[in-house]
């Protein structure tokens, strides 16, 4: 099931049970409400029992007017009440209590009115004591069965508002437990789900990063993470065609610019060789121009053999197999020193070298790399009293590359240059100034690169230049 | 965690089932019911029909009567344990200087007793008993009844002739003419009624008189067994409870015991108030009952009881709390 859709139902689903669960509570807040206005009404009724007993009570004992005005006053109340709580009360047992109540009404205000009556005649000296007397005893006994029965429904209202207080308590704790446990499942299914398809399109993604492109990543199911798996692997055979199509582009330029380097090497062999045997000859037939013409001529074919040579070793360079070992930079850069003897000879040249790591590589491409970076030292730094070279590596913690850096006192270059100084055959200087075809630093991004590394550089013109290569701190190499 | 659930419930089973040994049950204790065969003891049959008595371990022998004064002698007899009887011949006894308790009121009406006389014999107003024959039983709630109701209707006991019956007595005096009227109450009243039809009249008064009946016995009695009384209440009051849930049921056990018509019974049920309580409306009836039986000299005393300490109300207490509505 889509992510999306698995949301969308959940969704849903919150918002019925919500739904449900905020209708289930407002019904129980609206017994709870009635339960209320019930027993509200019940202690109406008890309270009003009550004040008319007092002034029954005020009546026999006094006759006063006031007292039979108020009774019957509060009498016509008690009416009303009892009225009131028929329409509130529906249960059998509550209209049973009301039906006696009524009859109790009743009878009261037929016995109050016989009160009324002799007491009446007993102002005209028609006193009948013993009549009195019943009817009084009547009226009590009805005046306490009344309130027993106005208390016994305000027993009831209070039962019923505490079952529904309970009830309504009761409900929004299980709500709220409810909406928290459905929550927490919801979210807790989703993100396993979630993390598990993530990690696997995470450990698919590394391993196919790491260089393996022949890894395509399975994920089950059904989903739009299922569906990014399958655009990643899409993606990773696209790269892995381009990869193919690039190496053997690569191949064939290798061997191409191989061919073309050896094929010319025979041509200029001849130019060169014709060109000396000319020189041996009686030259004083040419002219000067002609003489000049035929230096020129030797001069160009010197240059474009040593390109050659230069080009040749630069593709050797790209398919010359790579030895991995594990390599001494110090003993690199003392090798390095050694191969340059004759540049470094007669020179005032103060070396600073930092005592290097062992790093894993090829240990002629890496010195060759050293031999390369020093001789440039030297060669923009002539003109330097002293020549200071400065050597040093570090592996900064937690990094994965050992990062070397061959820097200078010399000319140093423009930064606006930097993107040209590793090209092949780009120079910054003009032979004059400098001599060099330019391949020196190609190859030295070749190796690195082969290496899995880096080059870069820094420069500030006639302040010096540093050269800086990486070396990935691990046995496999690409 | 569900096996955890499962195998708490397993053990929570098991030792709620490990009974102790059964233990060997008593015999349900035996007492005597003197009862009166009238609709006052309602709440009596259905309990016996319904072996809520046979619940609470009694073991309750009833006695007949057929009225509630009869029952009560015989308490006073030492030949019954109890009696169901109305306040009045419970207020002759005390002024008699017997020692007896109340221990809860099971109905009370102020539509039971009333005065019926026959047209026929020019009775169609009160006004017109005067020189007639009057059946009545003394000392029991028709007597009371009686004067109240000559007080009432401003009649004097001089101005009629009043004469002692016997209640199973009064339907066969009326009818046969032996009398004019009869002071009586349920069953001998509506049996009159019917039988009279239009020929008979009778005079209610609600407001004049509520009668109660109760259950009563010797105070010894009632202190050496504290729990025979909670035990027969219980009863009473689960007998309470299904009168009220089922009235048309009740209506025909007690009409089945009575050995009349369910009709009758239907006729006069709501008549009653059948309830199991003690309120303060007893202490008054007490009271008012003798302040008449002085002035009117049925008595020799002449200095009112206190009732409260006839009245028990710590078993009714223990047992409906919010039944027992006298103030102490």
């Amino acid at each position: 099931m889509l992510i999306t859709t698995r949301l969308k139902l959940s969704s849903y689903l919150s918002l019925i049970m919500s739904s449900i669960m905020i209708m289930v509570l407002l019904w129980s807040f609206g017994t709870y409400k009635q339960a209320v206005r019930q027993d509200f009404l019940a202690d109406e009724i008890v309270s009003t029992i009550f004040e008319r007993t007092i002034l029954r009570d005020e009546y026999l004992i006094y006759g006063v007017e006031r007292a039979k005005i108020q009774w019957t006053s509060k009498t016509e109340t008690l009416n009303r009440l009892i009225n009131a709580a028929y329409e509130q009360f529906k249960g059998k047992a509550e209209r049973d209590i009301l039906d006696e109540m009524r009859q109790r009404q009743d009878d009261t205000n037929g016995i109050f009115a016989r009160i009324v009556k002799q007491k009446e005649a007993s102002l005209s000296g028609a006193k009948n004591i013993v009549l009195e007397q019943r009817l009084t005893s009547q009226i009590i006994f009805l005046a306490s069965t009344l309130y027993a029965d106005a208390m016994q429904l305000q027993e009831s209202t209070k039962r019923v508002v505490d079952l529904a207080y309970k009830r309504t308590v009761a409900l929004s704790s299980i709500i709220v437990m409810v909406v928290v446990i459905t929550t927490v499942l919801n979210s807790v299914l989703v993100n396993r789900i979630l993390n598990k398809r993530l990690a696997v399109i995470q450990a698919g993604a590394n391993t196919i990063a790491d260089g393996n492109l022949d890894h395509r990543i399975v994920c089950q199911g059904s989903d739009e993470l299922v569906a990014l798996a399958e655009t990643l692997n899409n993606m990773t055979d696209k790269v892995q065609l381009f990869m193919r199509q690039l190496e053997t582009a690569n191949k064939e330029l290798e061997a191409f610019s191989y061919s073309i380097s050896h094929d010319l090497r025979a041509p200029l062999r001849h130019i060169n060789g014709f060109i000396e045997l000319l020189g041996k000859q009686d030259t004083s037939s040419l002219n000067d121009k002609s003489q000049h013409y035929l230096r020129v001529i030797a001069e160009s074919a010197k240059k474009m053999g040593t390109l050659i040579d230069d080009l040749l070793s630069f593709s050797r360079m790209g398919r010359a197999e790579m030895m991995q070992t594990s390599v001494s930079m110090s003993k690199l850069v003392v090798e390095a020193q050694n191969e340059l003897q004759s540049d470094l000879a007669g020179k005032n040249i103060i070396w600073e070298t930092d005592s290097l790591p062992e790093v894993y590589g090829d240990p002629a491409m890496l010195r060759q790399v050293f031999v390369n970076l020093i001789s440039n030292a030297v060669k923009f730094s002539r003109d330097r009293d002293p020549i200071k070279i400065k050597i040093s590596c570090s592996q900064a913690n937690k990094s994965d590359e050992t990062i070397c850096r061959v820097s200078d006192n010399g000319v140093g270059f423009d930064m606006k240059y930097v993107d040209k100084l590793f090209g092949l055959f780009q120079r910054l200087h003009s032979p004059e100034e400098f001599e060099g075809t330019g391949v020196g630093l190609a190859n030295v991004r070749r190796i690195i690169h082969r290496h899995g590394g880096r080059t870069w550089a820094e420069g500030i013109e006639d302040d010096g230049a540093s050269f800086y290569f990486s070396l990935p701190n691990r046995k496999e190499q690409i | 965690m569900l096996k955890f659930g499962l195998t708490l419930m397993c053990v929570a089973t098991l030792v709620g089932c490990q009974k102790s040994p059964p233990q060997m049950k008593k015999p349900p204790q035996k007492i005597t019911l003197a009862h009166a065969t009238l609709a006052h003891c309602a709440l009596v049959y259905i309990a016996m029909a319904k072996g809520y008595f046979t619940e609470e371990g009694l073991d309750v022998q009833p006695q007949i009567h057929t009225y509630g004064k009869s029952a009560l002698d015989s308490v006073l007899a030492g030949k019954a344990d109890l009696a169901t009887v109305a306040e009045t011949p419970v207020m002759f006894a005390v002024l008699k200087g017997e020692k007896i308790f109340i221990v809860a009121n099971i109905s009370n009406s102020n539509k039971d007793v009333a005065v019926i006389a026959r047209r026929d014999n020019g009775i169609s107003v009160p006004g017109d008993l005067m020189g007639k024959r009057i059946g009545y039983t003394p000392g029991t709630s028709g007597e009371f009844f009686m004067d109240s109701f000559f007080a009432a209707n401003g009649i004097v006991r001089k101005d009629v002739n009043p004469i002692g019956l016997k209640p199973e007595e009064m339907v066969d005096a009326l009818v046969t003419g032996k009398i004019d009227a009869a002071a009586t109450w349920n069953l001998p009243l509506i049996l009159l009624r019917k039988k009279l039809g239009d020929k008979g009249v009778t005079f209610f008064d609600k407001g004049i008189y509520t009668e109660t009946f109760n259950i009563t016995a010797q105070q010894e009695f009632v202190q050496k067994n504290p729990e025979t009384i909670k035990r027969l209440l219980r009863g009473l009051i689960k007998a309470e409870k299904f009168a009220a849930a089922s009235p048309d049921e009740a209506q025909i056990l007690v009409a089945t015991a009575l050995t009349i018509d369910k009709s009758l019974m239907a006729e006069i049920w709501n008549d009653f108030d059948y309830r199991v309580n003690l309120s303060q409306t007893l202490l008054i009836a007490l009271e008012d009952e003798t302040r008449w039986a002085m002035s009117n000299h049925l008595v020799d005393q002449t200095k009112m009881p206190n009732y409260i300490s006839y009245i028990h109300v710590e078993s009714l207490k223990a047992v409906k709390p919010e039944s027992v509505r006298i103030i102490r």
